[in-house]
């Protein structure tokens, strides 16, 4: 998979701490994006259903939820 | 933690429904973060399908619904073999189904409050875990 570049400017301080710590920065910061962009879009999808609660379209009958997991967690 | 009777009220609107929304709420402004076993999807698709199948919503709403669900990516918790034993021998010593101990154990594996509207694993849970009833959950 190829690799693009992105820049992340720091201060002078920054950089110089930086460079007493020994770890992998691009690796540090490849991950730490990774993990925005996931929860950014956990954030979406809890967003959506949230929509979709408050539009009250899709209604089930009392017991329904319930009823049904018990069935199946009682009877598999 | 979460168990189905919960991530299902994402869903489907029903008793409880409004509790599950403040969830999400929750888990929007950071206050926490949703987890569960893989169990969870298995149990949420069960009762989307039956609410299709009983006419609650359509095929195509289901699916939309629950690639919003996938994307939660709740299932984050995975029990090893030894787990998984431990899982059975509570369940056989506690009168609970495997189903049941799995979200006991899933709890206990990463230290998180159990919450649940299902009033059975309520029951069986709280005695060994932090357990909230949903209908207790307030902001």
């Amino acid at each position: 998979m190829p690799l693009y570049t992105v820049t992340v400017k720091v201060d002078e301080d920054l950089k110089r701490k930086m460079g007493v710590v020994r770890i992998n920065w691009s690796e540090y910061i490849r991950e730490a994006i990774r993990r925005r962009i996931e929860l950014e879009e956990r954030r979406e999808a809890a967003e959506r259903l949230l929509e979709g609660l408050k539009a009250r379209k899709h209604v089930a009958p009392k017991g329904f939820i319930n009823e049904t997991i018990r069935e199946m967690r009682e009877a598999r | 933690m979460i168990d189905a009777s919960v991530a299902s009220r994402f869903l489907l609107v029903e008793d409880l429904s409004d509790k599950a929304g403040l969830i999400l709420e929750d888990f929007l402004g950071e206050a926490f973060d949703l987890r569960a076993p893989k169990l969870v999807v298995y149990e949420a698709g069960n009762t989307l399908w039956k609410a299709v199948k009983q006419g609650f919503m359509n095929l195509d709403e289901a699916v939309q619904k629950f690639s919003y669900f996938l994307e939660l990516r709740l299932d984050s918790i995975e029990l090893d073999e030894e787990e998984h034993k431990e899982v059975l021998k509570w369940g056989v010593k506690n009168d609970a189904t495997y189903y049941d101990s799995v979200y006991v154990r899933s709890s206990k594996k990463i230290g998180a409050t159990l919450l649940t509207a299902d009033d059975i694993l309520y029951e069986k849970a709280h005695k060994e875990i932090p357990t909230l009833h949903l209908k207790n959950y307030q902001k």
